[in-house]
């Protein structure tokens, strides 16, 4: 078999095998008694009371709004705090997933017998990712539909660039967990140092507030990492009707998906050997 | 050529200490002193044909998982090299992982929430099957492993010994030509333990290439075709069970169980045979004695223990074992009562 019939063959086997490690872990998670439901709730629970904080900052009857209209540039509040809490729950999900990979499946008992299969070390990390990332999905639309529901803020509906940002997020922000992932495999940490980086990603991304109310190098340091984008992709799209802008975001979601892709890849690689080599693979 | 080869594997860990500084973790550290590494394998080389069954035997901490960790690719060896037919393990890991079926002890290496035959499907996605080998292989690996009533329920429901067969059937999954096996039947009842071994005898017979480890004397008797003791990290001997026995020169073993004058039937069985060792429990002394000539010697020393005044309670001469080959080698034991002396 010629070198590129195999590398597509292999490319194929890899695909094939990360489809059913997702459905088969989605499956997994099903099983779990109240998974769903609970993690509706515990979304719901997490947008609500930032929406809330939002009502009572600019009074009865909006009397207070008008420092929020000339820093973020609308009136609609509601809706622009609701999006970034659920972007936020969206995108701290979808790196947990990936970046909890080792250490979810460490404590199941199945690292070793996953490591050891010939598939890819991308194959292996998306197929155990997917699934945690479809959840996070589930959970944050749910939330904000719960949102929307109580409160009924006015929000745009432009179908193609609202699912380009969402496509484009899931996009970059599971490549940055991959970074998270080797992160914790490099220094032997788990849930805790993970959280620690997600908080610190939810300040600067700017969920219930503009980032402009940020010191510069906070900014600056945001226009780094997804969820900012994310979120003013989510807001551009909902509640400033600015296509431009959401495709503006679009582009930067991709950009930074790729790079944080690629060098989560390599580092994930350097890191695997390196606990390969130290026996840290099964004992971070 | 054999499946299965090590040359001059030697592992050395660092040894763990708390980081000083949390940064420390993500720092590169300077290459370690020689005091702060633990010598886990210590130049191991051995090799195992198809069709056979090689028994890497040692205590707990002897360095036989770590040996199996290496020959998986899930450890890289601090020097040394390991091949799994023709391949090897650092450099080429995707070609060996197609070609290995790998049981490590005390790991669940199932998913509890999946059914049996999604694991398998699962597992047989990941060693590159197509979906119908894959049922293929389920339906004939849980028929002969007695899963096949329980193929579709969840493995939680499963008891012990047939989850370790599940973790069984997941690794022969692909029939690779080359198994390792980890204590495969630490903690299994008697019944499931033997099942176990009549199934590696099989897959002998199929002509595969497999290293076990294991602590279980008999079960290492039993089963294998060579065996290789393994003690701090160094394999100290290796053959065939039966000639690592002879080579080791142990002898038959007597044993006693005596009541009544025990201190002078003691005398006077040491002035007879060499001790093996002794102990006390409700009022009776179990002795055991090297028993050089068989059964005559045995005679003797159970007359003179007899003249003593002491009352034979119950005598059994056992034939040399593994494991008094074992206890020869190393100078300390595995399991069973007597405290060599």
């Amino acid at each position: 078999m010629s070198r590129s019939r195999l590398a597509v063959r292999l490319a194929w086997t890899n695909a094939a095998a990360t489809l059913v490690l997702t459905s088969l872990s989605w499956r997994m998670k099903q099983r779990e008694p109240f998974f769903l439901v609970s993690s509706a709730w515990l979304a719901t629970f997490a947008v609500l009371p930032m929406a809330l904080a939002a009502v009572a900052l600019v009074g009865p009857d909006a009397r207070h709004i008008q420092t929020f209209v000339d820093l973020a540039g609308t009136d609609n509040y509601m809706a622009y705090v609701t999006i970034g809490a659920t972007a936020m729950i969206w995108s701290t999900q979808t790196g947990a997933s990936v970046g909890f990979v080792l250490e979810a499946q460490r404590l199941s008992g199945t690292l070793g017998s996953i490591w050891l299969t010939p598939t890819s070390l991308l194959a292996r990390v998306a197929g155990l990712g997917t699934s945690g990332m479809l959840v996070g999905m589930a959970r944050t639309l749910i939330a904000f539909a719960v949102a929307w529901a109580i409160l009924r803020f006015p929000v745009s509906l432009d179908p193609f660039p609202l699912i380009a940002v969402l496509v484009a997020s899931t996009f970059a922000v599971g490549s940055f967990g991959l970074i998270w992932a080797a992160v914790v495999l490099r220094a032997r940490a788990g849930m805790i140092l993970v959280q620690a980086l997600l908080m610190g990603m939810g300040i600067l991304a700017g969920p219930a507030y503009p980032t402009t109310v940020l010191p510069d190098w906070a900014q600056m340091v945001g226009h780094l990492l997804p969820p900012t984008w994310m979120i003013r992709g989510l807001r551009a799209t909902l509640v400033f009707n600015d296509a431009a802008a959401a495709w503006a975001s679009v582009a930067a979601l991709l950009g930074l998906g790729l790079v944080f892709g690629l060098c989560g890849m390599w580092l994930f690689a350097r890191f695997d050997r390196d606990a390969r080599q130290r026996g840290h693979l099964e004992s971070f | 050529m054999p499946l299965i080869e090590a040359a001059e594997l030697t592992k050395h860990f660092e040894r763990r200490r708390p980081p000083r500084r949390p940064w420390d973790l993500l720092r590169r550290r300077p290459a370690p002193e020689t005091d702060d590494l633990i010598v886990a394998v210590d130049d191991v080389s051995l090799s195992v044909e198809a069709g056979e069954v090689y028994g890497l035997l040692g205590p707990n901490g002897a360095g036989k998982t770590t040996m199996a960790r290496m020959l998986s690719t899930l450890l890289e060896p601090t020097s040394g090299s390991a091949r799994i037919c023709g391949h090897d393990t650092v450099h080429d890991g995707t070609e060996v992982r197609t070609r290995i079926g790998v049981m490590f002890a005390g790991e669940r290496g199932v998913f509890w929430r999946l059914t049996g035959r999604e694991n398998l499907q699962m597992f047989g996605r990941l060693v590159f099957m197509d979906g119908n080998a894959i049922r293929r292989r389920t339906d004939e690996l849980m028929e002969r492993l007695g899963l096949a009533d329980r193929t579709d329920e969840l493995v939680e429901s499963y008891s012990t010994g047939m989850k370790q067969r599940l973790n069984l059937a997941r690794t022969l999954m692909h029939d690779p030509p080359v198994l390792l096996l980890d204590e495969p039947t630490a903690a299994l009842d008697p019944a499931a333990a033997r099942a176990t071994r009549g199934f590696v005898d099989e897959l002998r017979q199929e002509g595969k290439a497999i290293l076990l480890t294991t602590h279980n004397m008999h079960e290492a008797d039993e089963v294998c075709d060579r065996v290789g003791i393994i003690d701090k990290g160094r394999l100290i001997a290796e053959d065939r069970p039966a000639d690592l026995i002879s080579r080791a020169g142990v002898e038959p073993r007597l044993e006693l169980m005596l009541r009544g004058n025990t201190s002078a039937a003691r005398t006077a069985i040491g002035e007879a045979a060499l001790w093996w060792g002794a102990i006390e429990s409700d009022g009776a002394v179990q002795v055991a004695v090297r028993a050089p000539g068989g059964w005559r010697s045995a005679e003797d020393i159970t007359q003179r223990a007899a003249a003593a005044g002491a009352e034979i309670v119950q005598s059994r001469l056992r034939e040399a074992t593994l494991e008094d080959a074992y206890i020869e080698l190393t100078g300390s034991r595995l399991e069973g009562p007597f405290e060599p002396v």
